[in-house]
């Protein structure tokens, strides 16, 4: 069971992702925006002259909107590649597998499937998957 | 010498195709002298390399098929279908021979088969055919994982970034050397990307090379005559999608020809044209290659459909009841399902529509049809591609870039030049092209952008929504792009055919023409063979201009049928009528004042269906809502005033416009004079039935509509007769003929 998780900062929460799914993580300089799309999508970008879909889980979250450039973690979901834009990325580490349930409220809870124990903290389990759509919240 | 064979043997190949094509093209059109010209150069060119490789066999055949066309040229040998024919079978031996030359096969091809092609050339009698011209020798190939091609494809996109990179860094050193070397290194690159393309992607023209060859031979065996049209040939589509999709193809052509057109006879008693249509259409759009193949036949026959459908058992006849039309035309893909009263060899046997959607899905395409009965049938095929090589402009708009694949333009214009501008109607735009009205959209609001500066109007002509303009700020260049499918996040808007890398490394969206024409509410017309309608106009409104004489006035929309630019010279007067030129011909024209001797003259061409004529106005300004406040002045040929816009508008009264106007009329009737041609039938009878509005001709009576005798001095109508020499009275033997004729 693979335990190397990304430990990234999204919309003020910390978050753990399963390492697998992450290519890698980027520095976005430039977005280009895509008129008409979803609001959650905030553009292309270039990583490697590959053209990325440069989504800002915040928005699809429900909260505040990040600025476009930034550090962003790269998926390949379904065939096509994503950059998610995150606050900022602490570590990739070995945790824990098993996720302690716990009481999860509004759009967090349509994407996160436990909380994970820190040294001094907790973090999120989200599988990156569900960040790519608008999450709608989970009626408590 | 084994290089110079393989490249002969490849090279030849390559030309015998474009001589099968030419060939046929040539059949429909023996007078296109440039096409033969064509075919005689292949010919030659084939004929020359066997000459020098040493290769008499190819050589006599390639002669012959030259001197056979040097006859044609000359004019002692007529083209006729048995030439054609002849010289397919020639062109297919030859091919077969060059394959043998490849040396797979110890076995060389039979020698009398030569001699019979050659006796049937010099005897100009028909050639059976000798032998399947399908069959090909198996080429060298290997198995390839589609993820390896794929890696090998984004390396090459890589490399050719990197080598734009080195280029704009070698710009500022100053070595020949390295300049060299650069030059070199870039030439290999931009072949090194060619030829992995090529490894994923074919032209679509592959796929529909062998379809006009198909389609005269399956025409000539069914007893119909059909004309096939293709469009969109460089497509680029999946190397794996060929194949898959050369069995489908030809089953639906066969059917579409078998089954959907009409044998002509049939074709002219239901009022069409004698010969059938048959258009294939390739666009791309989005990650997707769409293969429309239309037919202007019966159509699918549904009730039939339906009755066999469960006199087969495939559904029960309560459910056949409840089934909606469309429903009911797809039973058509059901197995078993076919409405071919007979089996034919070509179709209606084994291979059925159910394999063919079997065969497009297992790919992850689909197959839809569009049933009109009674005028045809449209199959669509789509196939998904997971990358497309596509050539596109780069325009800008509010200070963003995006590609449009070339495919969809037709022309790019400058605005505010004297051919081309911008007008606002009625709260859309329309642009004013050397006398066209296209409707416009302005790419930055189509895309709730900022404002922008429009300069420049991109022409798009998408198949099924018409046309119409997109206007931009700039174009940028044009560039060759590799395009991958939007996520299905932005693919969802259906604005976009996908995405790619600029020359500068920047994303690019590539723009979908079919989503952009429906976001501005063109709507998407089922395909038929109708011309574009050139002005949109709602029907209840008024065309407001000012004339010639200064007043401000407003025609009927219903009644402009389009506006156009006539000038000075165009015009004349003939006593108190005025004529102008249009499309080549005089036209009853009106201009209620001074006309300006320099530049264009804005005309509104005026029909109420059966009558046209040309009103020359100063300016074109607006369409306006039939208004609503008229107030009746009493002055002669005006309806009404009214304001639009703050101005005072006379609305002219309709009839009085069209009091001179010529009559529209689609063909005139034939008289025909069963007499001797002596001059004065010629110069005098004639042009007394001419001007009494017939079309004169000399002799056969069959088919005239009126037909004219002399007995000694007396001129015999069916009905009438006239002295020869009684002017008045063989006008009014004339005139009274048109009238019971009317």
């Amino acid at each position: 069971m693979s335990d190397l998780s990304v430990l990234a900062k999204l919309a003020g929460q910390c978050i753990a992702l399963d390492a697998s799914m992450i290519e890698a993580v980027v520095d976005l300089a430039s977005v280009i925006p895509v008129p008409l799309a979803p609001p959650h999508v905030i553009g292309l970008a270039a990583i490697r002259s590959q053209v990325v879909t440069v989504v800002d889980p915040a928005i699809a979250l429900g909260f505040a909107a990040q600025s476009a450039a930034g550090r962003a973690l790269l998926v390949t979901i379904d065939g096509h590649r994503y950059a998610l834009r995150v606050e900022s990325v602490a570590d990739v580490l070995p945790l824990p597998g098993e996720t302690v349930a716990t009481l999860l409220a509004g759009s967090w809870a349509s994407v996160a499937s436990g909380r994970v124990d820190l040294d001094g903290g907790f973090a999120l389990r989200v599988d990156p998957r569900l960040l790519i759509a608008p999450c709608l919240p989970v009626a408590a | 010498m084994d290089e110079l064979m393989g490249e002969f043997v490849a090279e030849t190949r390559e030309t015998l195709e474009h001589i099968a094509e030419a060939l046929i093209a040539w059949e429909a059109r023996p007078n296109d002298a440039s096409r033969l010209d064509e075919i005689f150069r292949f010919v030659h060119t084939v004929k020359g390399s066997c000459g020098f490789l040493d290769l008499p066999r190819i050589e006599a055949l390639a002669h012959a098929a030259e001197t056979a066309l040097a006859g044609v040229r000359d004019g002692t040998r007529p083209t006729d279908g048995i030439l054609v024919g002849t010289m397919l079978a020639i062109i297919d031996r030859i091919a077969e021979l060059v394959a043998g030359l490849d040396g797979s096969d110890a076995v060389s091809p039979d020698p009398d088969t030569d001699l019979v092609l050659l006796e049937a050339l010099d005897r100009r009698t028909a050639v059976a055919d000798v032998f399947d011209p399908g069959a090909t020798r198996q080429a060298r190939t290997v198995r390839v994982a589609v993820p390896l091609l794929e890696a090998m494809m984004n390396q090459i996109s890589d490399l050719v970034l990197v080598r734009n990179e080195l280029a704009r860094s070698l710009r500022v050193v100053d070595s020949r050397e390295l300049d060299d070397r650069f030059a070199r290194l870039s030439g290999i690159v931009g072949d090194l990307r060619d030829s992995v393309t090529r490894t994923r992607m074919q032209p679509i023209e592959r796929l529909f090379s062998t379809l006009p060859r198909l389609v005269r031979d399956t025409a000539q065996e069914v007893g119909k005559l059909v004309v096939l049209e293709i469009s969109g040939h460089d497509v680029e589509i999946d190397r794996e999608m060929v194949e898959a999709l050369r069995d489908p193809l030809v089953h639906i052509v066969r059917n579409a020809i078998d089954h959907g057109i009409e044998k002509p006879a049939d074709r002219r008693v239901r009022g069409k044209g004698e010969v059938g249509v048959l258009r294939i259409v390739a666009l791309q759009s989005g990650n997707q290659v769409t293969i429309e193949i239309g037919d202007d036949g019966r159509g699918l026959d549904v009730p039939e459909l339906l009755a066999k459908a469960v006199a087969t058992k495939r559904i029960d006849a309560g459910r056949a009841a409840g089934l909606t039309e469309e429903q009911a035309a797809d039973l058509i893909f059901e197995a078993g399902v076919s409405t071919a009263t007979s089996v034919t060899t070509i179709s209606g046997r084994g291979v059925g529509m159910d394999v063919v959607r079997a065969n497009v899905e297992r790919l992850g395409g689909s197959v839809s049809l569009a049933n009109k009965p009674g005028h045809g049938l449209t199959i669509t095929i789509r196939a998904p591609l997971t990358l497309s090589i596509v050539n596109a402009l780069v325009v800008r708009s509010a200070g963003q870039s995006f590609a449009i694949p070339r495919a969809a333009i037709e022309e790019v214009v400058a605005l505010g030049k004297a051919n081309a501008r911008l007008d606002t109607v009625g709260g859309g735009l329309i642009a004013v092209v050397r006398g066209q009205a296209i409707p416009a959209f302005s790419l930055a609001d189509l895309l709730n952008l900022d404002a922008s500066a429009p300069q420049l109007a991109v022409l798009i002509e998408t198949p099924g929504n018409g046309r119409f303009a997109l206007v931009v700020d700039d174009v940028a260049n044009h560039e060759e792009l590799v395009v991958r499918p939007m996520a299905p996040q932005i693919a969802g808007c259906g604005l976009y055919a996908g995405q790619s890398l600029g020359d500068d490394g920047a994303p690019l969206a590539v723009l979908d023409t079919i989503g952009l024409a429906a976001l501005g509410g063109l709507a998407r017309t089922v395909k038929s063979p109708q011309p574009v309608e050139d002005v949109v106009a709602r029907p209840l409104s008024v065309l407001v201009a000012t004339a010639l004489d200064g007043r401000r006035i407003a025609v009927r929309a219903a009644l402009v049928e389009r506006l156009i630019e006539t000038c000075c010279e165009d015009w004349t007067r003939v006593e108190e009528k005025q004529f102008v030129v249009v499309d080549g011909c005089h036209c009853a024209a009106i201009a209620d004042g001074a006309l300006p001797t320099t530049g264009q003259i804005f005309t509104l061409m005026l029909a109420d269906g059966s009558r046209r004529i040309a009103y020359a106005v100063a300016a074109v300004h607006d369409l306006a809502p039939l208004p609503s406040l008229l107030m009746p002045v009493g002055s002669h040929g005006v309806e009404g005033l009214f304001r639009h816009e703050g101005k005072a508008t006379l609305l002219l009264e309709g009839l009085p416009l069209f009091a001179h106007a010529t009559a529209v009329v689609a063909r005139r009737p034939v008289a025909a004079l069963a007499l001797e041609r002596t001059p004065w039938a010629q110069a005098l009878l004639a042009p007394l039935v001419t001007a009494a509005g017939y079309d004169v001709h000399f002799g056969d009576p069959v088919g005239a509509d009126l037909v004219l005798r002399v007995e000694g001095d007396t001129l015999v109508s069916p009905v009438a007769r006239a002295d020869r020499y009684d002017a008045s009275a063989i006008k009014a033997l004339l005139v009274d003929a048109a009238a019971r004729a009317a």
